[in-house]
């Protein structure tokens, strides 16, 4: 379950936003679609405790990130929220694999390469295990994102734009598979977006 | 994958960046690892041969020549004093003089150095006979270890000296007696190891006889291990001659009577040194040095003065040496600090992406100076290793051309204080980047990857 209420951010001194009250229940898929510049990623970023909001409360499975403590919130972040963003951002440095162990250690579990290589074969990009991560395309980069997203099993999975870097055909798939991985996990999944392409794809969608 | 081996995966990540840092930090250590080496050798090795002389008396010249040729056999000699001159220090009845050791050189076979001296010499070194017997009578020699190693030579051989310092056959004393080896020293690790020690009479005989041609006659046969063979009467003739009987090598019985006591030689005669030991060090030792300065025509010199003078010229070399190793680790230091920083701008999105999945800014923070650190170790055991291994490779060099033994393998407690040092610059570097890269803001970092 995540609710919040009365959100509103503060940019600068001049511009403040407000943004409508949610509440989606646990596994529910949702769409939160606007025009670029409407504020959409400021509030996923609210939501995946990133920012500071103004006014108003953000609750996540009864637990309210705003009044967390940093570090709490770090850790909350690291278990409980997967997040996917428009571009994927790997560390460099490391392999596919352990991109995706990195997720774990800094979330407190342990590596799991068995966990690791079984959500890349549902992603059908298991052999890419131990490639750069800059030598894959751009829809596999995405995949990664969504393996690493999951990895530690969140209640939440947030993704800003995951769609907006691809093609009509690797659209179609990410979704297809963030939906199936979103369900195997029985996470709440919240896409927000500007692509009108997913607007048919999801049943619930909220414009702002 | 824990922030070690991430912090480590980072580095090699930028190779280039990582090998500048490293190499210039790896020759900062080195120099100064190395300056620590050469020091703690040198001193060691001066030390080692002091051999409680409390001075040496011989001709007028560079005291520090004088002590530099009679007791560590590296510089040319001043000259010689007659015995006429140095007669009364060599009355046992003394009432300063504890012991004394004449030197005569100026003798060498092939650049190992011969020394007319009494046998008690190897007592102030601590030697002792591994092989055979000490030298007896003329023209019997007790050869120093890494002579016997370097010149494969054995009980019995018999060899003929050259003079001079350096190995010239155009000096071969072709026409003196041949020298017999008798005895090889145990390994002193001290300077004696190098040195081919004799009578001094030996040298007055081997001199003397360059004017009357005898008494070179002696049984030379077969040729040995590859090495170069020149007989006594061939035109070349320094060449040893070996005596394949192994029965004999240990075995040397004393047949030749041993020479008188220098006391009792005429005062015509010279000996190039003389090195006295007191029976304490007090007022009137200093007198006699200062005497014989002052009212005859030799010199008198305090060894550990002179050596400690030799130090304090080089001393300012290292200073100039150790100031350019700081500035060469400060230089790294800063390479370290550039490297780090300047891939903070590239990594913004890596580390907001750590932060966005749970890392605390503390594990971002501890993720740069652990770059920095596992630089700087790096850096250190590279450093070290490049010391001692050129350290090595020098001691091979000195060994030949100087007569000490180096070793690049011996470590140093002022190395830990080095790696102490490493770390800490290691951190320093880091600090800057580490704290830097903790305040990434994650939101704005990520927003700006549109």
């Amino acid at each position: 379950m995540l609710l919040t209420k009365d959100l509103t951010y503060q940019y600068d001194s001049s511009t403040s936003i407000a943004f409508p009250d949610l509440s989606i229940d646990q596994g529910e898929h949702t769409l939160i679609i606007g025009p670029s510049g409407c504020g959409k990623t400021t509030l996923l970023q609210l939501i995946a405790g990133l920012r500071s909001p103004k006014t108003g409360s953000i609750e996540i499975n009864g637990e309210k990130i705003d009044s967390m403590t940093q570090a709490k919130r770090d850790q909350f972040r690291g278990q409980q929220i997967g997040l996917i963003f428009q571009t994927s951002h790997f560390v460099r440095a490391l392999s596919v694999g352990e991109n995706i162990t990195l997720a774990q250690s800094l979330a407190g579990h342990s590596p799991d390469m068995a966990a690791v290589e079984g959500i890349l074969t549902r992603l059908n990009i298991g052999h890419k295990l131990n490639k750069k991560t800059h030598q894959l395309s751009q829809g596999e980069q995405q995949r990664v994102a969504i393996a690493r997203a999951l990895i530690n099993k969140p209640k939440v999975i947030l993704a800003d734009e995951p769609t907006s870097a691809l093609d009509d055909q690797n659209t179609e798939e990410v979704i297809r598979l963030l939906k199936e991985q979103a369900n195997s996990v029985n996470a709440t999944l919240i896409v927000i977006t500007h692509d009108n392409r997913l607007k048919d794809k999801f049943d619930k969608s909220i414009s702002l | 994958m824990n922030i070690l081996k991430l912090s480590w995966r980072s580095l090699v990540d930028r190779p280039l960046s990582m090998i500048l840092s490293l190499v210039l930090f790896a020759l900062g250590v080195g120099l100064v690892s190395f300056l620590f080496l050469m020091e703690r050798q040198l001193q060691d090795n001066f030390e080692k041969n002091l051999a409680e002389v409390d001075l040496v008396i011989g001709a007028k010249g560079s005291p520090l020549q004088m002590i530099l040729s009679s007791m560590y056999h590296v510089d040319a000699p001043t000259g010689n004093v007659s015995l006429e001159e140095i007669r009364p220090f060599l009355n046992p009845k003394h009432p300063l003089i504890k012991e004394v050791v004449p030197i005569s050189v100026g003798d060498s076979y092939k650049a190992y150095r011969i020394v007319g001296t009494t046998p008690n010499i190897l007592d102030w070194y601590d030697a002792k006979v591994g092989q055979g017997r000490q030298w007896h009578s003329n023209f019997e020699v007790t050869i120093g270890a890494t002579v016997a190693k370097q010149l494969h030579m054995h009980v019995g051989d018999t060899f003929k000296s050259s003079h001079g310092l350096i190995d010239d056959e155009n000096l071969a004393h072709d026409d003196a007696e041949s020298f017999q080896v008798v005895g090889i020293l145990e390994p002193t690790g001290s300077v004696i190891d190098q040195l081919i020690l004799t009578t001094t009479q030996s040298f007055w005989l081997v001199h003397d006889h360059d004017h009357d041609h005898e008494g070179e006659d002696h049984a030379h046969d077969g040729d040995h291990g590859g090495e170069e063979h020149d007989h006594g009467h061939d035109g070349h003739s320094h060449g040893h001659d070996h005596d394949h009987d192994h029965s004999k090598m240990i075995d040397m019985p004393i047949t030749g009577e041993a020479p008188p006591a220098l006391l009792d030689e005429p005062g015509d005669k010279e000996i190039t040194n003389l090195l006295v030991r007191f029976k304490g060090r007090n007022f009137q030792a200093l007198n006699m040095q200062r005497s014989i300065n002052e009212n005859t025509d030799m010199q008198a010199a305090t060894p550990a003065i002179e050596i400690n003078r030799l130090f304090s010229m080089m001393d300012s070399g290292e200073r100039a040496l150790r100031l350019l190793a700081i500035i060469i680790i400060l230089v790294s230091a800063l390479s370290i600090f550039i490297s780090l920083y300047s891939s903070l701008n590239e990594r913004q999105y890596e580390l907001a992406l750590m932060r966005s999945m749970g890392a605390s800014p503390t594990t971002i923070f501890s993720h740069i100076v652990i770059e920095g650190l596992l630089l700087a170790l790096l850096g250190f055991v590279l450093g070290i290793l490049l010391s001692h291994v050129s350290m090595s490779f020098i001691s091979a060099l000195v060994q030949d051309n100087f007569r000490y033994s180096f070793s690049g393998w011996q470590f140093l407690t002022k190395e830990w204080y080095l790696l102490a040092g490493s770390i800490i610059i290691g951190f320093v570097a880091a600090l800057i980047p580490a704290w830097r890269a903790s305040r990434t803001d994650i939101a704005d970092t990520l927003l700006g990857s549109r």
